[in-house]
C-alpha cells in the first residue's frame, strides 16, 4: 500500500514540478547555445538578459513550489476535503504519514539534482566538452583528495542533511497538524504552532549547545578535526549529534501523529 | 416510474396490491414471467427486501409459483385468480361503500344509485 | 455478527455533546436510513465508524473490529461534500480506486459511467456539481463492501438525480451488505428503507423497521419524522 500512495504522490507533484524541471532544463539549453554561437552580443541583448532572470526564477520556483507542494499535501491533501478520500484509504495513518514524507524527501532530491544539472547544463552546452576532460580530472582528484580520506566523515555529514531534511519535513507536519485544530483558521493555527515549535526549539537548542563539550564537539566534527573534549572522540560526538536530532524527529513524528489520527479535524 | 405509496400503510401490502391489479388487468397476464427482485425494486422504487416480501406473500396465496432454475411465474390456476379478482373488488366496493356513507347516504340509497348507474352504463 | 455496533458511544467536542452514550446494533442485508436535523450527530456517527474521529467514551465496532486499515478496506464511504482529487480524469479516478481497493469493479464503475454517458477524459474539477456527485457515488457502489455509509447523499440534488441515487443504490444493493444512509430529508427515501433511525441532539429517539413504523403510527415515517423533529 506504501508503494501506491508514493505512487499516487508521485502523480500529485509530478504534474507541476515535471513541466517546470523541463522549462528549466531546456532554457539551461538555450542559453548554453546562445552563450557558445552568439558570445559577442548575447549579453547586452535584452532578450539574452530575460532568458537570464528567467532561468534564476526558474531555478527558485523549484525550490519554492517544492516546499509549497510538500506542505500543501499534507495541509491540503490530509487534512483539507481531500482528507476525506485519503483516510478512507485501508491503511494506517501513520502510514500515510510515512507517504508523505518520502515523497517530500524523493522531490526535494529530484529538485536538488535538476538544479544541478541546469547550472551545469549551461556550461556543458556552452563550452561543447572542451573542458570536460578538466573537469572529470578535476572531479577525480575531489574524490581522491577530498572525499576518500574523510569517507567516514562524508557518510555522517550526508546522514545529517538527509536527517535535518526530515526533520524539517516533520516540523512542518507537526505544525499544520496541531494548526488545524483550529477549526475556520487552519493556515493561521498552522503558521502559529510553526512559530511556536520554532521558539520551543530555540530555547531547547541554546541550552543544548551551552553545553561546553557539544559546543567545541560540532565545531571539531565542522572541521574533521580530530576532537578530545571530555574523553569524547569523534564518532562518539558523531553519535551524539545524531542522536540530537533523532530525538527531534521522534518528538515532531509523535505531535504529528498525535494530532492527525487521535485528533483528526476535517474540514 | 415510480410507483406511488400512500402513508400510513406498509410497502409491501401496497406492493401486493398493486401486483394483484396488474395481474388481474392482464399487465402481467397468466403464466408470463415476473422480473427479477431487483428489477421490480427499481421500477417501484423500493427496497429489494421489501419486494422479496411481497412476491414471497404472493406465492403463499398461490399467484405466484417459483420454477426452481427459471424463475417466478404467474399461475394459470382460474380457481386462484378468480378468488383475487373478487377480493379485488369486493376491496373496491367497500371503499366506495366507505366514500358514500361519508356523504351521508344510506344502504338502500347506495345500492339504488349503484343500480341506477349499472343501468344506465 | 452485526455489521456496525455501537456500545456507549459518546464524542464530545469541548463541551458540546455530539453524541451521548449510543447503544445500536446494525444487521446486515438491510438498508437502513439514519434520520435527523442537521447537528444532530449523524455526521459524527460516520466519521466514528470510519476512524476519521476516535470516541470519548464507548466504542465502535465493524464486523466486530475496530476501525483501521482492515474495516476500511470493506467498507464503502460517501461524504457529504466533494472529497476526490480534482485535478484528476475520470479515467484516472477509477484507475485509484482499483489500485487501493480490492472489491473495486472498474466494469461496474465504467458501465455506469457510459449509461450517464460521463466523458472518462474530463477532468474532475471542470465538471458540474451534479456530474462530480454522480461521480462520487458511481465510485462508491462500484466496491463490493460489506459496508456502505453514505452521507447525506441526496441533500440538494434535482428530483431526476435523486431517483438515479436511489436506483442506483438499489441496483448495487448486495444482500449481505449493510447500507447506512444519513438524512435530514426522509421522504427522498422512505420507500427504500428497511429501518430507520431517529437521532436528536446525540440520542437516538428511534430505532424501528419502517413498515411496523408506518403500521404503529398509521403515517408514514416521513410524517413521523416531521412530528418528532418540529421546531
Amino acid at each position: 500500500m506504501l508503494r501506491k500512495l508514493i505512487a499516487y504522490e508521485m502523480k500529485a507533484y509530478g504534474r507541476i514540478l515535471v513541466p517546470i524541471y523541463i522549462a528549466l532544463l531546456a532554457l539551461a539549453a538555450i542559453l548554453g547555445l546562445s552563450l557558445k554561437f552568439l558570445p559577442e552580443w548575447t549579453t547586452q541583448n535584452v532578450f539574452f538578459v530575460f532568458a537570464v532572470l528567467l532561468y534564476i526564477i526558474l531555478l527558485l520556483s523549484v525550490v519554492v513550489v517544492t516546499t509549497l507542494l510538500a506542505i500543501n499535501r499534507y495541509y491540503g491533501n490530509l487534512l483539507g476535503r481531500e482528507g476525506y478520500f485519503m483516510f478512507s484509504l485501508p491503511v494506517r495513518s501513520s502510514t500515510l504519514m510515512v507517504s508523505k514524507t518520502l515523497s517530500a524527501m524523493i522531490w526535494t532530491a529530484f529538485g536538488t539534482i535538476v538544479g544541478f544539472a541546469a547550472v551545469a547544463m549551461v556550461s556543458i552546452v556552452a563550452f561543447n566538452g572542451t573542458d570536460y576532460i578538466e573537469f572529470k580530472q578535476a572531479l577525480h582528484m575531489f574524490y581522491k583528495e577530498i572525499i576518500s580520506p574523510n569517507i567516514g566523515h562524508v557518510i555522517f555529514w550526508i546522514a545529517i542533511m538527509i536527517l535535518v531534511l526530515v526533520t524539517v519535513i516533520v516540523r512542518v507536519y507537526a505544525a499544520v497538524a496541531i494548526g488545524s485544530q483550529w477549526s475556520g483558521h487552519r493556515l493561521l493555527g498552522s503558521v502559529l504552532a510553526y512559530v511556536g515549535i520554532k521558539i520551543v526549539e530555540t530555547i531547547i537548542a541554546s541550552v543544548i549547545s551551552s553545553v561546553d563539550f557539544l559546543k567545541n564537539g560540532v565545531e571539531h566534527l565542522m572541521w574533521n578535526s580530530p576532537a578530545d573534549v571530555n574523553g569524547f572522540t569523534n564518532w562518539r560526538l558523531q553519535i551524539v549529534v545524531l542522536a540530537i536530532i533523532a530525538v527531534q524527529i521522534v518528538i515532531y513524528w509523535v505531535l504529528a501523529w498525535y494530532f492527525t489520527d487521535r485528533r483528526l479535524n476535517l474540514e | 416510474m415510480k410507483w406511488e405509496f400512500k402513508n400510513g400503510v406498509p410497502i409491501y401490502l401496497q406492493i401486493i396490491t398493486v401486483l394483484k391489479r396488474k395481474i388481474a388487468s392482464g399487465e402481467m397476464p397468466p403464466g408470463s414471467k415476473v422480473s427479477p427482485v431487483r428489477d421490480l425494486a427499481m421500477e417501484a422504487g423500493v427496497n429489494p427486501n421489501t419486494m422479496q416480501r411481497a412476491l414471497t406473500q404472493l406465492e403463499q396465496e398461490g399467484l405466484l409459483y417459483t420454477l426452481r432454475t427459471a424463475g417466478r411465474y404467474v399461475t394459470e390456476d382460474e380457481q386462484i385468480l378468480k378468488k383475487m379478482r373478487e377480493s379485488l373488488s369486493s376491496g373496491y366496493i367497500e371503499d366506495m361503500f366507505d366514500a358514500l356513507r361519508e356523504l351521508g347516504m344510506s344502504r338502500e340509497e347506495i345500492v339504488e344509485a349503484v343500480g341506477a348507474f349499472g343501468r344506465e352504463q | 455478527m452485526a455489521a456496525i455496533t455501537c456500545s456507549n458511544l459518546t464524542k464530545k467536542f469541548g463541551k458540546t455533546t455530539a453524541l451521548d452514550h449510543i447503544d445500536l446494533e446494525l444487521e446486515p442485508g438491510r438498508i437502513i436510513g439514519l434520520a435527523g436535523p442537521n447537528g444532530s450527530g449523524k455526521t459524527t456517527l460516520i466519521k466514528l465508524a470510519q476512524h476519521m474521529l476516535v470516541p470519548t467514551e464507548g466504542e465502535i465496532l465493524i464486523d466486530g473490529k475496530a476501525p483501521g486499515p482492515e474495516t476500511k478496506a470493506h467498507l464503502a464511504y460517501l461524504p457529504d461534500r466533494d472529497f476526490l482529487p480534482d485535478w484528476m480524469k475520470i479515467d484516472g479516478l477509477v484507475k485509484l480506486y482499483g489500485g487501493f481497493y480490492e472489491d473495486f469493479s472498474r466494469e461496474t464503475a465504467e458501465q455506469m459511467l457510459t449509461n450517464l454517458d460521463i466523458d472518462k477524459n474530463m477532468v474532475f474539477k471542470k465538471m458540474s456539481k451534479g456530474t462530480r456527485e454522480k461521480v462520487q457515488l458511481i465510485l462508491t457502489m462500484s466496491r463490493k463492501a460489506d459496508v456502505y455509509l453514505l452521507d447525506e447523499p441526496i441533500a440538494g440534488v434535482d428530483p431526476a438525480a435523486r431517483d438515479y441515487i436511489i436506483r442506483t443504490i438499489i441496483s448495487n444493493y448486495n444482500p449481505e451488505a449493510l447500507v447506512l444512509i444519513s438524512t435530514h430529508l426522509i421522504s427522498d427515501i422512505e420507500n427504500v428503507l428497511d429501518e430507520v433511525i431517529f437521532l436528536k441532539s446525540g440520542t437516538i429517539v428511534l430505532h424501528e423497521n419502517t413498515d411496523d413504523l408506518r403500521t404503529r403510527m398509521n403515517k408514514s415515517v416521513d410524517e413521523y419524522f416531521r412530528e418528532v423533529f418540529r421546531c
